[in-house]
C-alpha cells in the first residue's frame, strides 16, 4: 500500500456510487419480487413493469443522495490513511448504514402489528431524539471495530477491496435496470402508454 | 402548507357544534329550488361503521350519541346490509341499486361494468346539481367512474393536508401507477415494509414536522391514508356544509354524496375521545376462530375494538355537527337526508377490520337512516333491507320512474307496501375473482325467513378444501354462535340454491 495521500479519481468516486447503491438495488429489487406478481395480478403486467420503473428510479435517486452523503463524510476522514483504507471506510460506512436500516425494515414487517399497538399503547415512546441517538451510538459502534480491524491489517484489507471491487460489477447491471425503468417511465409520461 | 393552527382550525378542532352550525351566521331561507316533489337528497357515508358497533343498535358502549339523539326524527332500519364486505362492492351497491353480480364491482382496479358509468344515482337524478367528495381512494375510483353523470366530483386530495409529491409534481399523466409506487417505495413504513432505506426515514420526519402541531388535538397521530395523505375530518364537515349552505340557494335541487373515511382504519380518534371506553368493563363476546382467522388474539381484538369504537364517537360527533347546521339553516325542511355506511367492521373468530373473506354480521350490517323532510317523529323498521334498496327510494321520494335494472326496491314505510316475508337479501366478496365470467374465489350470503347462510369457495385460506357453508337462525343468534347448516339441511340447500342461482345470474 503506497498510494497514501493519493486523491481519488473519478473512476474512484464511480466505484464508490456503485458501492452505495449496491445494497439499495438489492433491497429494492428483493421487495419488487415479493410485490410484482400482487401488483401484476390486481392491475395489468404493464402496469406492473411501470410500478418496478418508478421503483427503481427512486432507488437511483436514493443511491445518488446516499453517495453526495458518503462523499461528504470522505472529507473527515483523516489525511493520513490511504486512499485504499479511505474507500474501504467509506463503503463501510454505506453498507453500515444500509444493513442497519434493512435491519429496521425487517423488524418492522415481521412485528409491524404487536410494534403499532404497543405504540399507540404508549405513546410517549414516540421520542425522535431518543431513537435517533439510539440509531447513531448503533452505527458508531458498528462502524467502529471494523475500522480498527482495516487499519491493522492489510491482508483484509486487500481481500474487502477484491470483493468490493466483484460487486461493483453486480451493481453496473442494476444500473442498466435503472435505466430500463427510466425508458418505461418516459414511455408511460410521455406517450400516455397506461 | 399551514405553519400554525388558524383561528378557524383553532375553532373546529374544539369540536364545538356552534362554529359549523353558524355557518353562515344568519339563518338562512330554505332553498327555493327544492320541493316537496323534488326535495334535495343528501347522503352521508360513513366508511365501516358497523351496525353492531353503534349503540343506536344497542351495542353496550355508547358510541353514538348523536345519533342516538337525531334517530328521535328519522326512520331507522334495523335490519339494513351493505352489498359487500368492503368498500368497493359496498359503495358500488349503494350507488348503482344493484349486487355485485350485477355491477361487477369486485375490485378497484378492474372498476364496475361500463354499463353503471350511466346507470347510477347520479345519472338518474341528473335535473338536480350533483356534487360528490370522498376521502376514500378505493371510493373516489369508483366516483371517477362515474364522474360523467355528475356535476362536480371534488378532488379527494383538496381535503387533505398534504399533497402527494409524486402524482402532483413529476408524474401526473401517469398518477396511479406513480402514486401506488411511491407510497410502497417512500411512504408505506409498516406491515411491508418501503423500499427507500433512507428516503422513508427523511420523508417521514418531514411529514411528522408537519403534523406536529395536531398531536395534542389527535394524540393517536392524524387520520390519513396508508400512513400519508393526512386529512383533518372536520375539514371535510365544513367543506360539506359551506357547499350545502352554498348551493340550496341556487338554481337546481341538490343531489349530494359525501362519503367520509372515519371511523375507517387507522383508528385515530380525536382527544376528546380518545380512552372515553378504557376500563369500561365492557367484555366483548367470545367466539371461536374461524377458518379465515388471521391469528389475532381476544385481547388484541378487544384492544383493536377499543380504538375503532372511540373512533366512532368523532364520526357520530361530525355527523351530529351536519345535522345541526343543516336543522339550523332550514336545510331540512326540504331534504332527504341520508345516514349510512358501505360496510362494517370485525373485532372477533381471530379476525380483525374489513379485509377478509367472511361475511359476519358486524362486516355486513349496517346503520341506516333517512330523514325525510319536515319529520319528526320516529319510526323503526325490522324488515330486512339492503344497500341495493336505497337508489329505488330515492326515486321514489323524488317523484321518479325506478328503471328495470335496479335490483333494490323501494324501502318499507316509503313504499307503503306491506313487508314481504319472502324477502331476501344478498352479500357477495370477491376481490380475487375475475370480473366477467364464474365469481370465484367467493363469499355469498343470504338473509332471508329469519335464517342468514354463509357460502365460502375457492379462498387461498381454505386450502383447497371444498365449499363451507354457514346458517344461523339469525333474528335468535345474531351473534352467529350456533351453525345450523347440519341441522336444518333443508332450510340450508334451499338458501343455498337461491344464492347460487343469483350469483350465476
Amino acid at each position: 500500500m503506497t498510494d497514501t495521500k493519493q486523491k481519488f479519481t473519478r473512476a474512484d468516486w464511480f466505484k464508490l456510487f456503485l458501492i452505495c447503491a449496491f445494497p439499495l438495488h438489492l433491497w429494492t429489487l428483493l421487495m419488487l419480487f415479493r410485490d410484482v406478481n400482487w401488483v401484476a395480478e390486481r392491475t395489468t403486467m404493464w402496469d406492473a413493469i411501470g410500478f418496478s420503473g418508478y421503483a427503481l428510479f427512486y432507488t437511483l435517486l436514493e443511491s445518488i443522495l446516499l453517495t453526495g452523503f458518503i462523499v461528504l463524510l470522505s472529507l473527515l476522514l483523516p489525511q493520513g490513511w490511504n486512499k485504499t483504507l479511505r474507500m474501504l471506510v467509506l463503503s463501510l460506512t454505506a453498507f453500515v448504514l444500509s444493513g442497519w436500516s434493512i435491519l429496521e425494515q425487517l423488524i418492522l414487517i415481521v412485528f409491524y402489528g404487536r410494534l403499532r399497538k404497543f405504540g399507540i399503547a404508549n405513546p410517549w415512546l414516540a421520542n425522535d431524539w431518543v431513537w435517533g441517538s439510539l440509531f447513531v451510538a448503533l452505527i458508531a459502534l458498528s462502524m467502529a471495530v471494523p475500522i480498527l480491524l482495516l487499519r491493522k491489517n492489510t491482508k483484509l484489507q486487500d481481500n474487502l477491496n477484491a470483493f468490493l471491487n466483484r460487486l461493483t460489477t453486480l451493481s453496473g447491471l442494476y444500473l442498466f435496470l435503472d435505466a430500463a425503468g427510466i425508458v418505461v417511465i418516459i414511455i408511460r409520461n410521455v406517450t400516455g402508454w397506461e | 402548507m399551514r405553519n400554525q393552527l388558524s383561528r378557524r382550525d383553532f375553532l373546529k378542532l374544539a369540536g364545538t357544534t356552534a362554529a359549523a352550525a353558524s355557518l353562515p351566521a344568519l339563518r338562512m331561507p330554505p332553498s327555493h329550488a327544492a320541493s316537496p316533489d323534488m326535495p334535495n337528497i343528501l347522503i352521508f357515508v360513513y366508511d365501516a361503521l358497523s351496525a353492531m358497533h353503534t349503540s343506536l343498535y344497542g351495542y353496550p358502549r355508547n358510541t353514538t350519541p348523536n345519533l342516538n339523539r337525531l334517530a328521535a326524527r328519522a326512520t331507522v332500519f334495523h335490519q339494513h346490509y351493505a352489498g359487500g364486505n368492503y368498500t368497493f362492492p359496498g359503495t358500488s351497491s349503494l350507488l348503482t341499486g344493484t349486487y355485485p353480480w350485477t355491477h361487477r364491482g369486485f375490485k378497484p382496479d378492474n372498476g364496475i361494468d361500463p354499463a353503471f358509468e350511466t346507470q347510477n344515482i347520479f345519472q338518474l337524478f341528473n335535473q338536480y346539481y350533483r356534487l360528490s367528495y370522498t376521502h376514500n381512494a378505493v371510493a373516489f375510483n369508483l366516483l371517477k367512474q362515474m364522474q360523467d353523470s355528475m356535476d362536480r366530483l371534488k378532488p379527494r386530495q383538496d381535503l387533505y393536508l398534504d399533497r402527494d409529491f409524486a402524482s402532483d409534481l413529476l408524474f401526473a399523466n401517469d398518477e396511479d401507477t406513480a402514486t401506488t409506487s411511491w407510497w410502497q417505495s417512500i411512504v408505506k413504513k409498516g406491515r411491508k415494509g418501503t423500499y427507500s432505506l433512507f428516503f422513508s426515514h427523511f420523508y417521514r420526519a418531514y411529514k411528522q414536522r408537519l403534523l406536529a402541531r395536531y398531536a395534542d388535538i389527535y394524540p393517536r397521530g392524524l387520520p390519513n391514508i396508508r400512513d400519508d395523505n393526512f386529512f383533518l375530518p372536520e375539514d371535510a364537515t365544513d367543506w360539506t356544509l359551506e357547499e350545502i349552505l352554498s348551493l340550496t340557494q341556487q338554481d337546481q335541487p341538490v343531489l349530494g354524496y359525501f362519503h367520509y373515511l372515519p371511523p375507517h382504519d387507522p383508528y385515530l380518534t380525536r382527544a376528546d375521545f380518545a380512552d372515553k371506553f378504557q376500563d369500561d368493563g365492557f367484555e366483548p363476546l367470545k367466539k371461536p376462530d374461524h377458518i379465515f382467522s388471521r391469528g389475532r388474539t381476544y385481547h388484541e381484538l378487544a384492544f383493536t375494538r377499543r380504538m375503532y369504537d372511540e373512533y366512532c364517537l368523532l364520526a357520530d360527533h361530525e355527523f351530529g355537527r351536519i345535522f345541526e347546521s343543516l336543522e339550523t339553516n332550514r336545510i331540512l325542511e326540504n331534504s332527504v337526508v341520508v345516514f349510512t355506511s358501505d360496510h362494517g367492521e370485525m373485532f372477533e373468530r381471530g379476525i380483525e377490520k374489513h379485509y377478509h373473506e367472511t361475511l359476519h354480521q358486524p362486516v355486513i350490517q349496517v346503520p341506516l337512516l333517512v330523514f325525510t323532510p319536515g319529520q319528526t317523529t320516529r319510526q323503526d323498521v325490522h324488515t330486512l333491507t339492503s344497500a341495493v334498496d336505497l337508489l329505488p327510494t330515492l326515486l321514489h321520494l323524488g317523484g321518479q320512474a325506478i328503471p328495470d335494472w335496479i335490483e333494490g326496491r323501494v324501502l318499507p314505510t316509503f313504499s307503503g307496501a306491506p313487508p314481504n316475508p319472502d324477502q331476501a337479501v344478498y352479500a357477495v366478496e370477491a376481490k380475487d375473482s375475475q370480473q366477467y365470467g364464474k365469481i370465484f374465489p367467493a363469499s355469498l350470503m343470504i338473509v332471508k325467513g329469519g335464517y342468514k347462510l354463509h357460502y365460502y369457495t375457492g379462498w387461498e385460506r381454505m386450502k383447497g378444501a371444498g365449499p363451507l357453508v354457514e346458517l344461523y337462525a339469525i333474528e335468535d343468534d345474531p351473534e352467529e354462535i350456533n351453525n345450523l347448516a347440519n341441522e336444518l339441511p333443508e332450510v340450508r340447500d334451499a338458501l343455498l340454491a337461491e344464492v347460487l342461482e343469483k350469483a350465476k345470474g
